[in-house]
């Protein structure tokens, strides 16, 4: 069920990709009939969702490379379901709402349907490096949006995001790859009692590193001087898609993994964090308003 | 049956939402060759539909014990976030009385709206907006109620910014956005610090913990206050008052639902949250001033507008207060039987203003006159409106007024004075607002002025009807005493004596159309003061927002060129270092080995350094 939601955009992508002498407002027709297919799917989930379950449903476990712990393991929860909802909606008005007559629309509509892909993934994941494979295919086809239909200064926009969004995954992957070691598990599957046993100086640890890796995608001051960048430069439709889902993984991120995770050490920090929140929000928002008189 | 009405309770604010969803069509400009109509006619069913089915409900729960719905959304470690729904006799009404309103409201602006060419998104806005309202009364949950109330406030912003093209509009719209912002943010730092406080954010839960609670004063001050802070804005009560004002601007049939129901649904959250500012004598208290002060400035205020729709929606704020002042008071039985009658009868005064509006296309009313004759219909829904608002005849206003003065009557005596002037002072606004535009001689726009066209009369009759039978309803739910004998008869006496001042005062008071601003200065001085709203724009402007404006043009530069520039200065540094390090590379690999080996060497040095 859930890999439908990952794979019909990349069928998507890879039509538009090799269908030959494909006419512009065909590959947009094509993409917006495979997001309608996602979003139809969602709303098909969102229906068989049984709310009053608390935990995963809809699971899905292949084996993948079972030496590395890597496994191809998804599964929906309430606080997942809303997010893949606004993924698959969100992605669907991008498209609607793009320019009939942009350049280059084969690629321009592929990159969008990958970009779905990789949220979609992330959002699903329950193995910690399929998460983190999700997390970082979704920046690819992100930074050429940017790069290729971005405004004047879109080079600067697009490497900025895509250094900041690196480092972002690095610190994340390092935290991921710290708790496994650290707490002797053989696989990376989302198990929230994994760090039961870690003492807390190892959680504050890996905890503070998932913070400033979610924090730079959230994102929160003083790791922000990219959005306001990304915003400008970027098309209206990719911004739709940034700042509608994308900035949405790094919270989300915090809260599965961040608070899933770390419950102890996330109880320790959870006043400090609080204020750090209020200051990104009074600093966003002092900062924002001059900017529009 | 009744167990299946009542699970599906849920559904209710859904037939809004599903409603707005199917005019997107429409709105978004699909669909061209039907015209808008079918969007309207879709939420119009959306909303019969919520209605009948929320009547079934309300038949349900009538002398049930209340229920409880819970979604769980987020469950980890002993942390469990979860939507509670409250279907209770008093909530399922709360959500009556919003379908109701909103059913008429928009069965009106069939009419109203009729040659718009946005119809479709009118239509949205409005089942997005009775959605959130009808969700907002069945919440169960804090956290629910303030994503509703927030989603009230966009709909807010975007409905008053509908004729966007205006300039007036726009300010309108945005000053309406960021002071229920205001107020919105200071409850969202009470809710969390409730959250935090109480571990759970669902209503029995919280009353759980209320009651056992030990917290510090100040504590249970700041807490108070800043639950407060978001129904201030809400409510349009005072310092956060301005924006309901300015929102007239807006179409007059989301006008209709504004100042019936949206500005209770501010009060009907600090009903839900009682037992929590109870904790507070503090916040109760701030109730009380907050409403004394709203409820006579703002009546006094009401009396200098010359905008037909400004006119009610001062006394609106008005009302309001009187609803604070009843929370302040802990009487949460009398806010919600305030709120019930000052929502029908205000309802029917816009729909009646609406009309004049849709036929003369104006609001002023020293340009209108002699109405009585040519507008029947609407003139006698202003009259029975405004007699069901005010304490003067036994329609609902007199009965909740009574109400009012008698729990305030032992207690705090010193409030019924407040109770007497805001009726005196309604009754006298409402009479002169009735002699300008119904009396007199008629005026060029007024003078051919037709009866409206049946899609807006019918709701309109319909809803003076209602008005009329408030007080069986109100006898037949036991709102109010079946007994006269029960009643004080100086009260009601106080309380007709103040409406038959107001209203002689209204009728005698010499008002010329031509002089509608004083000619002598000092009751030209006092006449600006109150028909500016004693200024306090402007006082707001050289104040709050020049602050605002300097603190982030500060913040703004800092952002611009220390944070980022010390980004920048980090990539600058990297580019640099590389470039010149590129000049020391020779191409001999025995040098590159040699590096390797050295640093790897410092390396292990480095690792096993405890062990040396």
């Amino acid at each position: 069920m859930l890999s439908a939601l990952i794979w019909i955009p990349v069928l998507g992508a890879v039509a538009i990709g090799l269908w030959p002498a494909l006419a512009p407002n065909r590959s947009r027709l094509l993409a917006l009939v495979l997001a309608g297919i996602t979003l139809g799917w969602t709303v098909l989930l969102a229906s068989q969702f049984n709310a009053g379950i608390v935990g995963p449903q809809f699971q899905e476990d292949l084996a993948w490379i079972e030496p590395l712990g890597l496994s191809y393991k998804l599964s929906l929860d309430g606080l997942s379901l809303p997010l893949v909802a606004i993924n698959s909606l969100l992605t669907w008005i991008a498209i609607y709402s793009s320019d009939r007559s942009i350049h280059r629309p084969r690629l321009y509509y592929i990159l969008i349907l990958l970009i779905n892909t990789g949220v979609a993934g992330a959002f699903l994941a329950q193995n910690l490096l399929l998460f983190f494979l999700f997390y970082e295919l979704e920046l690819i086809p992100l930074y050429l949006l940017i790069a290729i239909w971005g405004g004047p200064r879109r080079g600067y926009a697009a490497t900025k995001f895509l250094i900041y969004t690196a480092v972002s995954g690095i610190l994340i992957l390092a935290a991921f790859l710290g708790l496994t070691a650290l707490s002797g598990s053989s696989s990376f599957n989302y198990e929230p009692l994994l760090t039961q046993a870690l003492p807390l100086g190892q959680q504050f640890l890996l905890l503070g590193a998932l913070l400033v890796g979610f924090g730079i995608k959230i994102p929160l001051v003083p790791f922000h001087t990219w959005l306001p960048d990304a915003h400008v430069e970027a098309s209206t439709p990719v911004s739709v898609l940034l700042a509608g889902v994308l900035l949405k993984l790094g919270t989300y991120g915090l809260l599965r993994f961040g608070l899933g995770l770390f419950p102890e050490a996330w109880a320790i920090w959870a006043p400090w964090l609080a204020s750090w929140a209020v200051v990104s929000v009074l600093y966003g928002a002092f900062g924002e308003s001059p900017k529009k008189t | 049956m009744t167990h299946f009405l009542l699970q599906t309770s849920w559904w209710v604010p859904c037939y809004g939402l599903i409603g707005a969803v199917l005019t997107l069509p429409w709105a978004a400009g699909v669909v061209h060759r039907t015209g808008p109509r079918p969007a309207a006619y879709f939420n119009l069913l959306m909303s019969v539909l919520a209605f009948i089915h929320g009547s079934a409900i309300f038949r349900a729960t009538w002398n049930q014990q209340p229920q409880e719905l819970i979604f769980h959304w987020l469950k980890v470690a002993d942390f469990d976030l979860s939507l509670a729904l409250d279907i209770s006799s008093v909530s399922i009404g709360a959500m009556e009385l919003i379908t109701g309103l909103s059913l008429l409201a928009q069965f009106f602006a069939l009419g109203y709206m009729e040659k718009d060419w946005a119809l479709a998104r009118f239509f949205g806005l409005m089942g997005f907006f009775e959605g959130a309202m009808s969700g907002l009364a069945i919440s169960d949950s804090l956290f629910l109620t303030y994503a509703l109330l927030e989603m009230l406030t966009l709909s807010t912003y975007l409905l008053v910014g509908f004729w966007y093209a205006q300039p007036l509009v726009v300010t309108a719209a945005r000053d309406a956005f960021l002071t229920k912002r205001v107020g919105d943010v200071l409850l969202l730092m009470g809710v969390v610090a409730l959250a935090s406080l109480s571990g759970s954010l669902n209503f029995p839960d919280l009353y759980e913990w209320a009651g056992t609670a030990t917290l510090t004063p100040t504590a249970a001050t700041l807490l108070g206050l800043a639950l407060i802070a978001g129904p201030t804005g809400k409510c349009a009560q005072v310092p956060l008052h301005l924006w309901l004002d300015e929102a007239m601007e807006g179409p007059n049939p989301a006008s209709i639902l504004r100042n019936s129901v949206v500005v209770g649904c501010g009060a009907y959250v600090l009903i839900k949250l009682q037992p929590i500012l109870a904790l507070s004598p503090v916040a109760l208290n701030t109730l009380i001033v907050l409403g004394v002060v709203t409820a006579i400035g703002t009546s006094l205020v009401a009396i200098a507008q010359i905008d037909i729709k400004r006119v009610l929606s001062h006394s609106t704020s008005a009302y309001l207060g009187l609803v604070f002042i009843a929370l302040g008071t802990q009487r949460t039985g009398f806010a919600l039987l305030l709120l019930l009658t000052h929502a029908i009868a205000k309802a029917l005064l816009f729909m009646s203003v609406g009309s004049i509006i849709s036929t003369t296309s104006c609001q002023n009313i020293t340009e209108l006159g002699g109405l009585w004759s040519r507008m029947p219909a609407t003139t006698s829904a202003y009259v029975v409106g405004a007699a069901g608002l005010v304490g003067l005849l036994p329609l609902g206003g007199f009965w909740a007024l009574q109400q009012g003065i008698d729990i305030v009557w032992i207690e705090r005596p010193w409030l019924v004075p407040v109770w007497l002037l805001v009726n005196g002072l309604t009754a006298l606004n409402l009479t002169r607002v009735f002699r300008l535009v119904f009396l007199g001689q008629p005026q060029p726009k007024t003078r051919r002025a037709p009866e409206v066209p049946w899609s807006m009369a019918v709701p309109m009759v319909s809803l003076t009807i209602v008005t009329l039978l408030v007080p069986a309803m109100l006898q037949r739910l036991t709102l109010v005493p079946l007994d006269w004998g029960y009643f004080n008869r100086v009260q009601v006496l106080a309380l007709v004596l103040s409406g038959i001042a107001g209203c002689s005062i209204g009728a005698t008071i010499y008002l010329h159309k031509a002089w509608s601003r004083s000619v002598y200065l000092p009751s030209r001085v006092l006449q600006d003061w109150l028909a500016y709203d004693f200024y306090i724009d402007r006082l707001y402007h050289v104040t709050f927002v020049l602050g605002v404006t300097l603190i982030s043009r500060c913040s703004a530069w800092f952002d611009r060129y220390v944070v980022d520039g010390l980004v920048n200065g980090v990539g600058l540094a990297s580019i640099f270092s590389g470039e010149s390090l590129k000049y020391s590379l020779t191409g001999q690999s025995q040098t590159y080995l040699l590096t390797i080996f050295i640093s790897v060497s410092l390396l292990g040095v480095l690792l096993t350094w405890s062990m040396w």
